[in-house]
C-alpha cells in the first residue's frame, strides 16, 4: 500500500521527463542540407540517367542534320564551278535555308533541354519537399531549414542537422515505390 | 461473445451516424475540409494544385437531378457509381485557367489544349503499393474558355478490391509543361473506403 505514492511519484517523473523531451524536440531549430538530399537521393540518379539518354538522342538528331548539311556544301563547293550563275544562285538559296532549318530545330532542342531539365530538378524537389513536410509532421517538429550553401544558415552545430536521416527515410520511400 | 458483437456493432452505427449527412452541402463542406482526406492542395512554382474525392452520393444525387427515387433505384445508383473511384484535380495560375496563361504562346497552348483534350489519361496516375497502376476508365475536361478561375478535370479510376487495405494511394501529375515536374499527393486510402454518405 506504501509503494503506490511511490510508483504515483516515478511515474509523474516520466510523464514530465516525456513532456520535456517532446517540447524540447518539436520546439529545436533543424536543418537539411538541400544538395546533399538532391544528391543522395536515388531518384536523382534515376532521373539524370533517363534526361542524359533522352539529351545524346536529341542531339544526335541535330548532329546528323548538320553532317547531311556539311556534305551539301561539299557538294557545292566542287560543282560551282562548272554550275551557270542562276545554278549558282539556286543551291545557295537551298543551302541557306537547309541551314536556317537547322538552326531553328536547334534552338528548338535547346528549348526543349532546358525544359526537360527544369522538369526533372523540379520533381526531385517536389519529392524532397514532401517527404521533408511528412517527416516533420511525424517527428514533431514545428520548424525544419534547408540549407542550400546559399549562406542561409551561416552555422549549424551537427546535432541539428536531419540530412543523413531525411536521406535515409526519403530513399527507403522511394525503394517501397 | 455476444458482448464483443455488440460492441462491434455499436462502434459501426457510430462511424455510420458519423459519416451521414442531411443535405448536399454539408456533404460537401465535410468533402472539402482537407482534414478529412478527401481533398489535398499543393502549390508548385506558383501553379495550384487541387484534388477533390468526388463521393458516390454526391453522383447519385447528380443523377437523381432533384426527382425522387424509391430505395431500390438509389441502391442500383450507389451500385453503380461505387465502381469507379472520381476526382476532380483543378489547376491554376494566378486563379484563371492554366490555358489562358499560355495564350500568348501559340506553340504551348496548342500543346496543352491537346494533352487537356486527349493525353490526360497518360498524365494522371493513381498508384498504389508497389508500383501498381489503377485503371483510369474516364477522364472529362469541359472547356470553359478562361471563363473559370481553374482549369479541372474530372478522372474516373477503377476502385479495385484488392487496394482496399492499401494505406495510400499516390494520385500523380505528370508535369504539363508547366514546370512543375510530377506533382504528387497521398491520398489516404481509408477514407475513400468509407466515404460518408447522405441520407437520400
Amino acid at each position: 500500500m506504501k509503494r503506490i505514492p511511490l510508483f504515483v511519484g516515478v511515474l509523474a517523473l516520466l510523464l514530465s521527463a516525456v513532456a520535456i523531451y517532446l517540447s524540447c524536440r518539436s520546439s529545436e531549430l533543424v536543418y537539411v542540407d538541400v544538395n546533399k538530399l538532391i544528391d543522395g537521393y536515388k531518384r536523382t540518379k534515376v532521373e539524370k540517367a533517363e534526361f542524359d539518354k533522352k539529351v545524346i538522342s536529341l542531339k544526335a538528331n541535330i548532329d546528323s542534320l548538320m553532317s547531311g548539311w556539311q556534305n551539301d556544301l561539299k557538294i557545292y563547293e566542287k560543282e560551282r564551278s562548272s554550275l551557270s550563275a542562276k545554278e549558282l544562285e539556286l543551291k545557295q538559296q537551298l543551302l541557306s535555308n537547309k541551314q536556317q532549318q537547322i538552326n531553328g530545330y536547334q534552338e528548338a532542342i535547346q528549348k526543349k533541354i532546358q525544359e526537360e531539365d527544369k522538369k526533372v530538378t523540379q520533381t526531385v524537389l517536389n519529392d524532397i519537399n514532401d517527404f521533408v513536410k511528412q517527416y516533420g509532421e511525424e517527428n514533431g517538429y514545428r520548424i525544419i531549414l534547408g540549407a542550400s550553401g546559399g549562406g542561409n544558415i551561416m552555422y549549424a552545430h551537427e546535432s541539428t542537422d536531419l540530412t543523413e536521416n531525411v536521406l535515409k527515410g526519403l530513399n527507403a520511400e522511394y525503394d517501397k515505390k | 461473445m455476444i458482448k464483443n458483437s455488440l460492441k462491434v456493432l455499436a462502434t459501426l452505427c457510430l462511424i455510420s451516424c458519423g459519416n451521414e449527412f442531411g443535405t448536399q452541402q454539408e456533404l460537401l463542406d465535410y468533402l472539402r475540409d482537407e482534414d478529412n482526406g478527401y481533398r489535398y492542395s499543393k502549390s508548385v512554382n506558383d501553379v495550384e494544385f487541387v484534388v477533390q474525392y468526388k463521393s458516390t452520393d454526391l453522383l447519385v444525387l447528380q443523377e437523381m437531378n432533384s426527382q425522387s427515387m424509391g430505395m431500390d433505384r438509389v441502391a442500383e445508383m450507389r451500385e453503380k457509381y461505387s465502381k469507379f473511384m472520381f476526382f476532380n484535380l483543378s489547376i491554376s495560375q494566378n486563379n484563371k485557367e492554366i490555358l489562358s496563361e499560355v495564350a500568348n504562346e501559340e506553340e504551348r497552348f496548342k500543346q496543352l489544349a491537346n494533352t487537356l483534350s486527349f493525353e490526360i489519361d497518360e498524365k494522371i496516375h493513381l498508384i498504389a503499393g508497389q508500383k501498381d497502376t489503377l485503371a483510369m476508365q474516364d477522364f472529362v475536361y469541359p472547356k470553359l474558355y478562361g471563363m473559370a478561375g481553374a482549369t479541372t478535370v474530372m478522372v474516373v479510376f477503377v476502385r479495385e478490391e484488392k487496394y482496399s487495405g492499401a494505406k495510400y494511394l499516390n494520385f500523380i501529375v505528370e508535369d504539363l509543361g508547366l514546370g512543375t515536374g510530377d506533382v504528387k499527393f497521398k491520398i489516404r486510402a481509408p477514407a475513400l473506403n468509407s466515404e460518408p454518405k447522405l441520407r437520400i
